[in-house]
């Protein structure tokens, strides 16, 4: 019982309700089923309401379903029944694929009920007897119609669809008007419910992919059973059935192939004359050249920007320069008026001393002292500097005749002096040169810059190595000596052309000395690994077969020999009494032994060349 | 390897399944398998609803979708399944060959919802066998002072022995047990009563009921609050056990009547039935979260003596949206009627969330009858209308829910 209301209440809401709560249930049951195809479909009606609605918008379908009678049913032909339109025959031309089981049975109910043989009969038609009557084309069709493999092979090759597949003339014009109900009127045949739309001119570029990939894999159910031409059924016997099972196949695969073709071809098409894709492709393009431009001309920008960087650079390096040599020209000019007018005063000085000395009459009293002063004074004009002369004419302007003539004579001593003191340095000097010059020349090995023997050697090979007239012919001089001196000290270009002049200028017999004492170092170096060499060459041949006989072979000898050795063969009776009479000085007996050790030398030498090839 | 033991399990079964036409049930425990398998297969579709996805598809089945076993046995009662109202709890008692589980469901507008589950590895039919094999071995050492019970052969044999007369316990009085040559090509015979059967495993049984209590426990229900048991697993029909769970549930509907060992395959067969016609099944998650209703919501009464009580019109744990239609008598002499509508959490007072007002109702002869049309939506938030079935008048108040 519910409770009775005060007066004073009103309805109102006085708190919020709790919310809902998430948990974990079990995937079971048909309203678990119910729940979550509802939540899916994000309706609220209840799943069982749903499924009513359906059923009834079904029905009222049904209702309104519409019979097209066929007008030429009656003039049928029942033998001819897999050419007649099954659609058409039920009065569903209209519907055809579309139609549903109900409606194709709904039609065929009508249809019965006005065809049936009974029910002309009673109308007082006439009907012909068994399968002649045009009803059997009636049942035909449902019995195609109203099963659905049947029916997917009669919907598969149903006449009235439109097999063609536009020109690419037509499609480049308008592209969407011509290929948008060819598609659709093709994605019947897909296995897949959802079938992309063409689309419109503002279709992404997913939308676009999408659809030629869904139309590039289509999956297709169109199957050309129907239009086998033999029926299996007719066979008599079994081999006969399989030979037609075999023909129909081969005939289904070559239609099945077909018409994968034409859908192919259909794509491709469309694909070509596709106005969106030439727009993807050229946007594509144009951002990858517009990258590409960018970047390029990122590296233009840079390379401009280096570019200034160093000119600025050379500016400034070109203007310190410039800075420089205009105040180094300054100085010049400067220099050179400063020495100008030195050079006037010192002038201008001599020239008052020359008048001064001449107004005292060269402090002389006879002619011939008068000339002597006048060449002193001349060498003093000479040789004193500029404030020397000065003081000097000073002392000249304010003395006495005597005081004069003193300071004039000291100045004369004095210069005479350090003229002296010149030539004396300048001969020492001389001397100190001609004995550098000497002691680096002459010593071979003491000289300052160190040349010992090796060096010098090292310089001739190279003087020789490297002739007169090639390229910088002293500087790869030095680098050769630099490269294979042994004594590590660096030699400049200079150094070996002062040194090699020096050689060219000493005598013959230092240079002999020279290459002689280079030839001794060369047999020191040399000598052991020398003798295995040693052996094989003829001369020490002589020494080595001489040294167990007092009369070593000589050269002739030995000719002799190897020529009577030729001219008696061994078969010879008496062969080394004749080879002896051959050989002149020579008895039988050192022939023979001559001869072993040939053999035994001929026989090591083969041996010996032998390893080595075999070791090369 | 255990993966490969099932494998080799769906192998053997699909073999079997070419042999047979038809509906295809099979059902095992394999020893350690947390949440043990059951299947079912039609021919064409192979349809299984097993634990072990991984092994079930490396069989070559395709597996439509995984379910608990509770859920299924419940699915073989057809329990909340002809209604979508209503909320009620159920308990499913499972005691299989090695093992022993018991969980409690909640079914709340036709959805099962697992409460909580408790699984004993320790006990299951062959502990029983053991127990009476034992008993068998001293019976026979007592007769031929022989003892069996380090031959493993003889063990073996009279385990097997064992099994059947439990079996045939389950139905009879007594058993012979026979078991040919048992040592020493002594042949043994002996007859067991039900009655000794149960002494011997008394302990067992026992250990097979407390689980329940400690479920219940946790599970803050008492067994008054269980509206059904049903049972499953071979052992279940062993008969001091139903005894033993309906003493324990003594105004309880007991499920009992399906063979207990076939039935989580047949709720299995049933599930797939409901899935197989079904095209574009999404793989979905193992176990699906729904929105509940976090509260119950209650109308406050007056019943005849003139006390107050509360009234259900929509349970707790009720999937959303939900919407329930409720008939509600009123004092046809009343000009003015009040209807306060509550939410309470599990044990908590009531609290009041609205009132609704219906003035100046003409009075009638005899009770009044309103109609209340209760709708939550999913994310909690209560619609209530009302309406006098006599005069037309309504009312109707829209309660948003509490932010989270």
């Amino acid at each position: 019982m519910l409770l009775e209301a005060k007066n004073v209440e009103e309805t109102a809401v006085l708190k919020a309700a709790a919310a809902s709560v998430l948990v974990q249930v079990e995937p079971v049951g048909r309203w678990f089923e119910a729940y979550i195809r509802r939540r899916n479909r994000n309706v609220s009606a209840s799943f069982q309401e749903l499924e009513d609605e359906e059923e009834s918008s079904e029905e009222s379908e049904d209702e309104e379903l519409l019979l097209e009678e066929h007008p030429m049913l009656r003039t049928l032909d029942p033998k001819d029944w897999k050419n007649q339109d099954h659609y058409a025959v039920l009065g569903l031309p209209h519907l055809r694929y579309k139609a549903t089981q109900r409606q194709i049975k709904a039609a065929h109910k009508a249809i019965v009920l006005k065809h049936h043989p009974d029910k002309r009969k009673a109308a007082g038609e006439q009907i012909q007897e068994g399968d002649n009557d045009y009803f059997t084309c009636i049942t035909k069709a449902i019995e195609t119609l109203s099963d659905p493999t049947k029916r997917r092979a009669f919907d598969s090759v149903d006449p009235t669809f439109d097999n063609s597949v536009p020109s690419k003339g037509e499609g480049k014009e308008n592209f969407f008007e011509v290929f948008s109900p060819v598609f659709e009127r093709n994605a019947r045949w897909s296995t897949k419910k959802s079938v992309p739309k063409l689309g419109t001119p503002d279709s992404t570029f997913e939308e676009v992919d999408n659809f030629y990939s869904f139309w590039y894999n289509f999956d297709s159910w169109r199957e050309f059973s129907y239009l086998d031409e033999e029926e299996k059924e007719k066979a008599e016997c079994r081999d006969e059935r399989r030979w037609i099972e075999k023909q129909n196949r081969a005939s289904r695969a070559q239609r099945k192939k077909e018409e994968m073709n034409r859908i192919r071809t259909l794509v491709d098409m469309a694909y070509s004359c596709d106005p969106r894709i030439k727009k993807f492709k050229e946007e594509e393009k144009a951002r990858k050249e517009s990258e590409k431009k960018a970047k390029a001309e990122a590296k233009k920008r840079e390379q401009e920007e280096k570019e200034k960087a160093r000119q600025a650079e050379l500016e400034v390096v070109r203007l310190a320069k410039e800075k420089e040599e205009e105040e180094a020209r300054q100085a010049a000019v400067q220099a050179k008026k400063e020495k100008e007018i030195q050079k006037k005063a010192i002038k201008k000085e001599r020239q008052k001393l020359r008048t001064f000395c001449k107004n005292w009459n060269y402090f002389a009293d006879t002619e011939a002292d008068g000339v002597k002063m006048m060449e002193e004074v001349e060498k003093l004009c000479e040789r004193l500097e500029l404030m020397s002369l000065q003081t000097l004419n000073e002392t000249l302007a304010s003395g006495s005749k005597e005081d004069c003539k003193a300071a004039v004579e000291k100045q004369v001593e004095e210069v005479s002096a350090q003229l002296q003191r010149e030539r004396e340095a300048e001969v020492q000097a001389m001397q100190a040169a001609r004995s550098a010059e000497q002691a680096s020349g002459g010593g071979g090995g003491g000289g300052g810059k160190g040349w010992n023997e090796d060096d010098l050697q090292l310089l001739i090979k190279a003087v020789n190595l490297f002739p007169a007239g090639t390229n910088a012919r002293w500087e790869v001089i030095a680098n050769y000596m630099n490269l294979h001196s042994v004594s590590g000290m660096k030699r400049t270009a200079k150094d070996v052309i002062n040194k090699a002049k020096n050689l060219q200028r000493l005598d013959p017999v230092q240079k002999d000395e020279i290459n002689r004492k280079a030839f001794e170092k060369f047999k020191r170096e040399h000598t052991s690994v020398a003798p295995s060499i040693d052996n094989a060459a003829p001369s020490e041949r002589f020494d080595a077969s001489g040294e167990g006989n007092p009369a070593p072979w000589t050269t002739e000898e030995q000719k002799l020999l190897e020529q009577a050795l030729k001219t008696y063969p061994v078969s010879t009776p008496e062969r080394w009494e004749k080879i002896a009479a051959a050989v002149p000085g020579r008895t039988k007996k050192d022939c023979m032994k001559r001869y072993k050790e040939l053999v035994e030398m001929v026989k090591a030498k083969k041996a010996c060349s032998g390893t080595s090839g075999s070791q090369e | 390897m255990q993966d490969l033991t099932a494998t080799d399990a769906y192998k053997e079964f699909k073999m079997d399944q070419r042999r047979e036409l038809g509906i295809f049930c099979w059902t095992g425990t394999p020893r350690h398998f947390g949440r043990s398998f059951s299947s079912c297969g039609l021919l064409k579709h192979c349809i299984l609803l097993v634990s072990c996805r991984e092994a079930a598809e490396a069989a070559g089945f395709r597996v439509l979708r995984m379910i608990h076993e509770p859920a299924a046995a419940l699915l073989a009662y057809d329990v909340g399944q002809d209604s979508s109202s209503g909320k009620s709890h159920v308990l499913v008692y499972k005691l299989g060959g090695t093992s022993l589980s018991v969980t409690l469901l909640q079914i709340n507008g036709g959805i099962f919802r697992v409460l909580s589950t408790k699984t004993d590895h320790g006990i299951g039919g062959e502990s029983f066998t053991q127990a009476l094999a034992q008993h068998l071995a001293s019976e026979f050492k007592r007769l031929f002072k022989h003892d069996v019970s380090s031959n493993a052969r003889a063990m073996l044999k009279l385990m097997n022995s064992a099994d059947m007369t439990k079996h045939s316990l389950s139905s009879l009085g007594s058993a012979n047990c026979f078991v040919d040559s048992l040592h020493d090509g002594i042949d043994f015979e002996c007859n067991v009563s039900r009655a000794r059967f149960e002494l011997l495993c008394s302990s067992l049984f026992n250990k097979s009921i407390q689980p329940i209590r400690s479920l219940l426990e946790e599970a803050g229900l008492s067994t008054s609050d269980i509206n059904k048991v049903a049972l499953c697993g071979g052992s279940a029909r062993i008969p001091r056990l139903q005894q033993l769970i309906r003493e324990m549930f003594p105004d309880v509907e007991l499920l009992s009547s399906a063979p207990p060992d076939e039935v989580i395959a047949v709720g299995a067969a049933l599930e797939a039935g409901l899935l197989v016609g079904r095209d574009g099944l999404a793989p979905e998650a193992e176990s699906v979260t729904v929105d509940v209703s976090a509260a119950d919501i209650l109308l406050k009464e007056v019943d005849d003596a003139g006390a107050e009580t509360f009234t259900l019109l929509l349970p707790s744990g009720t999937p959303l949206p939900a919407r329930r239609h409720h008939s509600l008598p009123a004092d046809g002499q009343l000009s003015s009627l009040c209807l306060e509508i509550y939410q309470r959490f599990s044990s908590e007072r009531p609290d009041l969330l609205s009132k609704m007002i219906l003035r100046e109702l003409q009075p009638v002869q005899d009770n009044r009858c309103i109609d209340a049309v209760v709708t939550m939506k999913r994310d909690g938030s209560l619609h209530v209308s009302c309406a006098d079935r006599s005069s037309g008048r309504s009312e109707a108040v829209t309660i948003a829910a509490a932010a989270v």
